[in-house]
């Protein structure tokens, strides 16, 4: 740690030459400028105005570093200011082009996880090596571990990497499994069993390189795969436990995103299957539920879409004794017939189910293409059942109560 | 509830108070940061930083490299210790990237106050102005008596000082040679006898083989520019039929399948460790790495002589330190201080004898050549080194790499000597101002 202050200390003597202090306070002078700006105006984010804003800034920059440079001065701070503002500026006349192209929400949930930060990154790296090499401050020992000195590099790749790792990973996968579904003609569901398991590789190989850079060696992992083995037993076990569950669901097949489950008497849809656990949408109420893996893995999974995906509904409606079963059974069926968004074949089946106490139960079986519409398409039948029951004057009965009032009391 | 009540005037416990910062803050805190620091400067003395690069040359193994770094942060360490307040920082540039790196650095205004590194970059740094004249005077210097320093100015100033000369040698496994060969013709008849000898491809390492011929001095005299009778960068005649039969004596020499031509200094170093040669010319910073794995089987000697008895001329390593340009006067003084301490009679020695393969230009150091015949052989191997400057020498450390490229394909018969020599020529005719290369 006293080296790293040793060195940024020496950081602090540079800064303080006359030429790199003219430089700063330029640098400074035109970000305050630009906040300036920013805050009078308070742009949105679909806005041009902050792109123009910041145009005019690489120009501010780029004279004042002509004007620097005219006596001879150092103003290659101001230039790689100026360069890194006009790759900042190109980025975001991107993001706001994608904007128009692409979902909204998706280029700015990718801007600020994945460009943002990774820009931020590259410029710090950039600055510090231009400034005094990486790997002067990367190879500054911080503590040592297993025999091996943990550096500023390490610690640096360690804080970033996993965080890299996980989001930029995102992108190309995605153009990855685009390409699989295009050439191998892969399903939607296989598509993403694939950029899943690609992700993890990614990620997987990536975790191994940085235990590789930060200096892990056999006698390290063991002594952590020993650490992890107690943890396992107590703390961890759930979730290494999820994790595998998951592994093991993808390749299984049953509860891939895009399926879709009965779960706690709901259709759901597979939205994500994370490391830890599983995103499920229920339409009814528009939640998702984040389920761990481990309940796939270890409970009884109802599944929709295990072989095709349609989904035989029902509805049960009484009529009167006095109606012909067979007459009602066959205007149920016509019914059913008769919604376009019950499937025709498995034709739709009316059964008498009971001789209730004040009526004959029956019910109406029907097969749906989308498991999520059974709400919506049952519905839709149950009207229609009351109207036609209606047309043929059908009665629906229902249990009466007759009080009778002695005179005497 | 008067301690509570108290606590109202911190906004964040402030219940109306919503708990937002003002984007337009930020800066003002920033402004006031900065503020800060410079006043705190202007009220108290800060620390002198000192930076100080360190490119000790390509082909500089990792082992020698560390050994001059590790004496360089513990003088760095003596330095501040008798001068409080001044803060040494030295950083590892490799010499291949050394022009790039600090002219980017420099370009920020934060370019280091000391370099150290050989000759050819040293004088490029020079002329591409990112180093500027060393301000010592006569009176400051003249006591170091600091060897080869008059290659170096301009003027009435130096460009650089010399700093530590690292001289070339043959080193061997004494137990398959008892006695080292004297001369260029036992070194070939050794070959010969099936004893394995290693020589360099580099062109200024293997330049030594080239004495006996009379080819050197004109091979460096055409190299660092200088031009024929007729005005043109070529040998004169006489000069080129020496350049010519040396060329030759390459080209017949790896006939011999024990005399091998190995790409550079390192692999020749490996190839000695591990017993794969048993002679090669080498540089004395290579000492170190070979005595850790031969131990006392490593004989070092000077290099054979010519056929006529003659030392042979081989290129020394030459450290030397340049002042930066962005220093500010501050720090311009106490580079100038570090130089004088560097080049001081206690730190010469301390190098020499700590630094192994490293001997002073403090003309004041006495090597104790008698006690130790390392020391013995690097002394007698300087004595008739050629030692680069600015005004000699450099030529061949520069375009060392693409002559080399035409060695090697004479060495292995894929170009005749002539032709070797016409591309010499042309090389040094490209490298000239004026020339194909410019």
């Amino acid at each position: 740690m006293n080296e790293l202050l040793f060195l940024i200390g020496g950081w602090f003597g540079m800064l303080m030459r006359g030429s790199v202090l003219l430089q700063l306070a330029i640098l400074v002078a035109v970000f305050l400028l630009h906040q300036t700006w920013k805050r009078r105006r308070r742009p949105s984010l679909a806005s041009w105005q902050p792109l123009l804003a910041k145009l005019a800034a690489v120009g501010i920059l780029a004279l004042a570093a002509a004007l620097v440079a005219l006596p001879g001065m150092a103003s290659g701070l101001i230039v790689l200011a100026a360069q890194l503002l006009a790759v900042w500026t190109a980025l975001d006349a991107l993001r706001l082009i994608l904007r128009r192209f692409q979902n909204v929400d998706a280029v700015e949930s990718y801007w600020f996880r994945a460009v943002r930060p990774l820009f931020l990154v590259v410029a710090l790296l950039l600055f510090i090596d231009r400034f005094d090499g990486l790997q002067a401050i990367a190879d500054v020992r911080l503590i040592a571990m297993f025999g091996e000195h943990f550096t500023v590099g390490g610690a640096a790749l360690l804080v970033s990497l996993p965080y890299f790792l996980v989001v930029l990973s995102e992108l190309p996968v995605l153009f990855l499994g685009f390409l699989l579904q295009r050439l191998m003609g892969l399903s939607a569901g296989n598509r993403k069993v694939f950029e899943l398991i690609f992700r993890y590789l990614l990620i997987g190989v990536g975790v191994l390189w940085l235990a590789n850079q930060i200096g892990l060696n056999g006698t390290a992992i063991a002594a952590i795969a020993g650490g992890l083995s107690v943890g396992l037993g107590f703390g961890i076990k759930e979730v290494f436990s999820n994790f595998v569950s998951g592994l093991w669901l993808l390749f299984e097949g049953s509860v891939r995103p895009g399926e879709i489950l009965l779960f706690e008497g709901d259709p759901v849809e597979v939205r994500r299957l994370g490391l830890r656990a599983a995103t499920l949408w229920r339409d009814r109420d528009n939640v998702e539920l984040v389920v761990p893996n481990q309940t796939f893995f270890t409970a009884t999974t109802t599944t929709y879409t295990g072989t095709d995906r349609m989904r035989r509904s029902e509805v049960q409606v009484g009529a009167s004794y006095r109606h012909d079963p067979d007459r009602v059974i066959a205007l149920l069926e016509e019914v059913a017939r008769a919604n376009p968004r019950v499937l025709p074949q498995p034709a739709p089946k009316g059964l008498l189910i009971n001789y209730g106490d004040s009526s004959i139960d029956y019910a109406l079986r029907f097969w749906i293409a989308n498991p999520m519409e059974n709400g919506g398409i049952c519905s839709e039948v149950r009207r229609a059942i009351w109207h036609a029951f209606q047309a043929h004057e059908i009665e629906i009965p229902f249990p009466q109560r007759v009080l009778h009032t002695s005179s005497e009391s | 509830m008067p301690a509570f009540s108290s606590l109202r005037h911190f906004s964040c416990l402030h219940p109306r108070r919503p708990l937002r910062r003002t984007p337009g803050r930020r800066p003002s805190v920033l402004l006031a940061v900065v503020a800060l620091a410079v006043a705190s400067a202007g009220c108290q003395r800060l620390p002198v930083n000192l930076q100080v690069s360190i490119s000790p040359g390509a082909g500089a193994d990792q082992l020698s490299r560390e050994s001059l770094n590790r004496l360089s942060s513990q003088m760095a360490r003596e330095f501040m210790q008798n001068n409080p307040g001044v803060n040494l920082h030295l950083r590892y540039i490799p010499e291949a990237q050394v022009l790039d790196t600090l002219s980017a650095r420099s370009s920020l205004g934060v370019g280091p106050d000391l370099m150290i590194t050989r000759a050819a970059p040293a004088q490029a740094l020079a002329q591409k102005g990112l180093s500027r004249p060393s301000e010592l005077t006569p009176a400051q210097l003249d006591p170091l008596a600091i060897q080869y320093l008059p290659g170096f100015r301009q003027g009435h100033r130096y460009l650089a000082l010399p700093f530590l000369v690292q001289p070339s040698l043959a080193c061997y496994d004494r137990r398959r040679i008892s006695a080292p060969p004297q001369r260029l013709d036992d070194l070939v008849r050794l070959a010969s006898e099936g004893k394995r000898i290693g020589l360099p491809l580099l062109f200024n390492e293997l330049l030594w083989t080239s004495t006996g011929f009379g080819a050197e001095d004109p091979l460096i005299r055409l190299l660092d520019g200088a031009r024929a009778s007729n005005g043109k960068p070529v040998l004169e005649p006489a000069d080129h039929k020496a350049a010519l039969a040396w060329l030759q004596w390459l080209y017949r020499a790896n006939v011999e399948p024990t005399l091998k031509f190995l790409d550079n200094g390192d692999d020749l170093v490996q190839a000695l460790e591990v017993g794969k040669l048993d002679w090669i010319s080498c540089n004395a910073t290579a000492i170190r790495r070979l005595r850790r794995d031969l131990g006392a089987n490593l004989a070092v000697s000077p290099l054979p002589r010519t056929k006529d008895g003659q030392p042979s001329r081989a290129f020394a390593r030459l450290l030397l330190i340049s002042f930066g340009r962005d220093s500010n006067p501050e720090e311009r003084r106490v580079a100038q201080k570090f130089a004088l301490f560097v080049l001081n009679d206690y730190s010469q020695n301390n190098l020499m004898e700590r630094a192994v393969g490293n001997m002073p230009v403090n003309q004041t150091v006495i090597v104790p050549v008698k006690n130790a015949p390392e020391l013995a052989a690097m002394e007698q191997s300087l004595a008739s080194s050629i030692v680069p400057n600015f005004r000699s020498g450099v030529g061949v450390t520069r375009l060392a790499q693409p002559i080399s490229q035409v060695l090697k394909q004479t060495i292995y018969g894929d170009l005749r000597p002539a032709e070797a020599l016409q591309q010499i020529e042309a090389l040094a005719g490209a490298s000239q101002p004026g020339g194909q290369g410019r």
